[in-house]
């Protein structure tokens, strides 16, 4: 077995030294690997990205990457290796997307240095690999929400990254536009071997693209293992409180693929009267 | 209508020099075309004078002095201001954000109160301008890192402080000699120019200016967020410092000479945007040579328009509210 990319090692985070938002978390992420956290809302997940990325310190533990500790890294080191994409990203100026995408090489570059040719082309590789090469002059502000992700994406491939970090990419985005980001990290990972730990809240996105799964709750893993395994219907109710159903189905390539289908809980309110 | 080619971007510095060469000829003296030219490149070529002293007074000693300031000032406060809009991400930041103008102000009617001498005066503005910056800063600082918006309402905390002691020295000021004194000083002004304030405001103006612009494609990644820039292998802290020690530089020595100017670190960097659009990368040159542009055109207006001057700070605004309301309502932001 291969060592892993990126490791946690008993990691516990809080804001107020008081409070922990996480403890004692472990986590190991291979070579091509994506890692799906799943979890509701304030669980942690966003907290633990941004600890993993070094955006915040951790209270104990450690992030390791390839075999060294995050914190013997510079903000350069870690950004050539570790992208991390963002849920949203709210910008006051119009800058085109190509723009966007040519921050990614920041990590490469001198600190009074400015993109030059070179780093255009890997910006405008970038773009093509997800599909918006057409789009590259356009407004940022201009352009939908799934191109925004698409273009966040390039930017982050443009870091020529060997992990990258996703925080939702598919929240607020329609389901063509779901399956489309799922699609392309899914392709970057086995094309280019990348390692991928995704937040989500669809145990369905887990069930697609994802080889493990961590199910987080109140700051620690309740379960951690291949994906099939641990989005069971009892995980899945215990975790959001509702009452689901997960099925097989046989795909149209013959094969099995897990389904999840919600049970809509018995209501408390008035029936309506029939007319 | 945004610019995008290079060669575009180059000339707009054709205007801050061709209006810097019309700017010779407006006051009251009159100097013909060619003599300017012979005065000029006298001091160059071996050219006999045939023309009377008076004429090189005027020329080296009055307009040149006030023509560079004034450049050098409309550039530096555009420059910043620019810089500034992209670091704190908010189009409705200008170079006092921070509160230099109200401790240059403070500093300035101060040293009016106590001596009155140009140099003590000076001296109090730069370091009160300095100060007031300094306090924003480590105020706003928590953990180590300084959020923008608690830079914001710290800046807005020292300015105020700053206001109220500049009203009390208002108040105590000998109403018929240092009050209108403060009050005209307040108001902006390069009719009083010399050498000396060339020599003293002009270096240190250009050198934070030099250092805004080396790292002004680093500014785009600061106005991407903290977060994002941080992720994206930027040092926030160190950037921000630089940029913030930067426009103090300038706009503080700016303050210092010629008083207090409003609107031109506002309102350029909206003008670059609609030209060149939000690139930093060539938005700050853009706003460089636009603020000069525009300043000098200010200062030319304050000194023909009526026979006595007319305060920088009443023209920029009344001249340059207008014209960004026509341009918000053109553009419909522009921004956006």
């Amino acid at each position: 077995m291969m060592a892993p990319r990126l490791c946690l090692e008993d990691g516990a985070f809080s804001y107020d030294g008081r409070r922990a938002i996480f403890s004692a978390l472990n986590l190991s992420l291979h070579s091509g690997e994506i890692f799906c956290l799943l979890g509701p809302n304030g669980c942690g997940k966003t907290t633990l990205l941004r600890c993993l990325n070094g955006l915040l310190p951790l209270a104990t533990g450690k992030v390791v990457l390839d075999g060294q500790g995050l914190d013997s890294l510079n903000e350069m080191e870690r950004a050539r290796r570790m992208a991390f994409v963002f849920q949203e990203e709210n910008l006051l100026f119009s800058y085109s997307v190509l723009e966007i995408v040519r921050m990614g090489r920041a990590p490469h570059l001198g600190f009074f240095a400015s993109p030059s040719k070179k780093d255009t082309q890997i910006a405008e590789a970038a773009l093509e690999t997800v599909g918006l090469a057409d789009l590259r002059e356009k407004p940022y502000t201009e352009i939908s929400g799934g191109e925004r992700q698409l273009a966040l994406i390039a930017r982050a491939l443009a870091q020529e990254p060997e992990i990258l970090l996703l925080d939702e990419p598919t929240s607020h985005l329609d389901f063509g536009n779901q399956m489309l980001i799922l699609e392309t990290i899914h392709r970057l990972s086995e094309a280019r071997n990348l390692s991928v730990i995704m937040a989500t809240h669809f145990p369905e996105h887990a069930l697609l693209v994802s080889n493990k799964v961590a199910l987080m709750k109140a700051g620690s893993f309740v379960a951690e293992g291949q994906a099939d395994r641990v989005i069971t219907a009892a995980a899945l109710k215990d975790l959001y409180g509702v009452a689901v159903e997960v099925v097989s189905v046989t795909n149209g390539d013959g094969a099995t693929v897990k389904a999840i289908v919600p049970v809509l809980r018995e209501s408390s309110g008035v029936e309506p009267q029939a007319a | 209508m945004t610019i995008k080619r290079k060669p575009a971007v180059a000339l707009l510095f054709l205007l801050p020099i061709a209006l810097a060469f019309l700017s010779f000829f407006l006051g009251r003296y009159p100097i013909t075309p060619l003599t300017l030219i012979r005065v000029l490149a006298s001091r160059v070529f071996p050219i006999e004078p045939d023309w009377p002293d008076t004429v090189e007074t005027v020329i080296f000693n009055i307009r040149l002095p006030r023509i560079l300031l004034g450049m050098c000032i409309g550039a530096g406060l555009a420059v910043s201001g620019a810089a500034f809009q992209g670091m704190f991400q908010n189009p409705l930041v200008s170079p006092d954000i921070l509160g230099v103008t109200a401790g240059a102000g403070f500093g300035a009617a101060l040293g009016i109160l106590l001596s009155g001498n140009s140099v003590t005066i000076q001296l109090f503005a730069l370091s009160f301008g300095i100060l007031a910056v300094a306090l924003s800063y480590i105020i706003s600082r928590v953990y180590k890192t300084t959020p923008t918006l608690m830079l914001v309402l710290s800046g807005m905390v020292v300015g105020s402080i700053f206001s109220a002691l500049l009203s009390l020295v208002k108040y105590v000021a000998d109403p018929n000699q240092k009050l209108p004194a403060i009050v005209f000083w307040l108001m902006g002004s390069l009719a009083a120019t010399s050498k000396r304030d060339l020599v003293t405001a002009a270096p240190p103006m250009i050198l934070g200016m030099l250092g805004l612009l080396s790292v002004r494609w680093r500014i785009n990644l600061l106005s991407m967020g903290d977060e994002a820039a941080r992720s994206l292998g930027v040092k926030t802290e160190l950037l921000k410092g630089i940029v913030i020690v930067c426009c103090t530089t300038v706009t503080a020595s700016a303050v210092s000479v010629c008083g207090i100017i409003g609107w031109v670190g506002l309102v350029i960097p909206h003008v670059g945007r609609m030209l060149v659009g939000p690139d930093h990368k060539i938005l700050l040159p853009a706003s460089l040579a636009l603020g000069a542009s525009y300043l000098l055109l200010i200062d030319n207006l304050a000194r023909t328009l009526t026979s006595a001057e007319i305060p920088l700070g009443i023209l920029t605004a009344i001249v340059g509210a207008p014209f960004f309301a026509f341009m918000l309502r053109k553009t419909q932001g522009g921004w956006q």
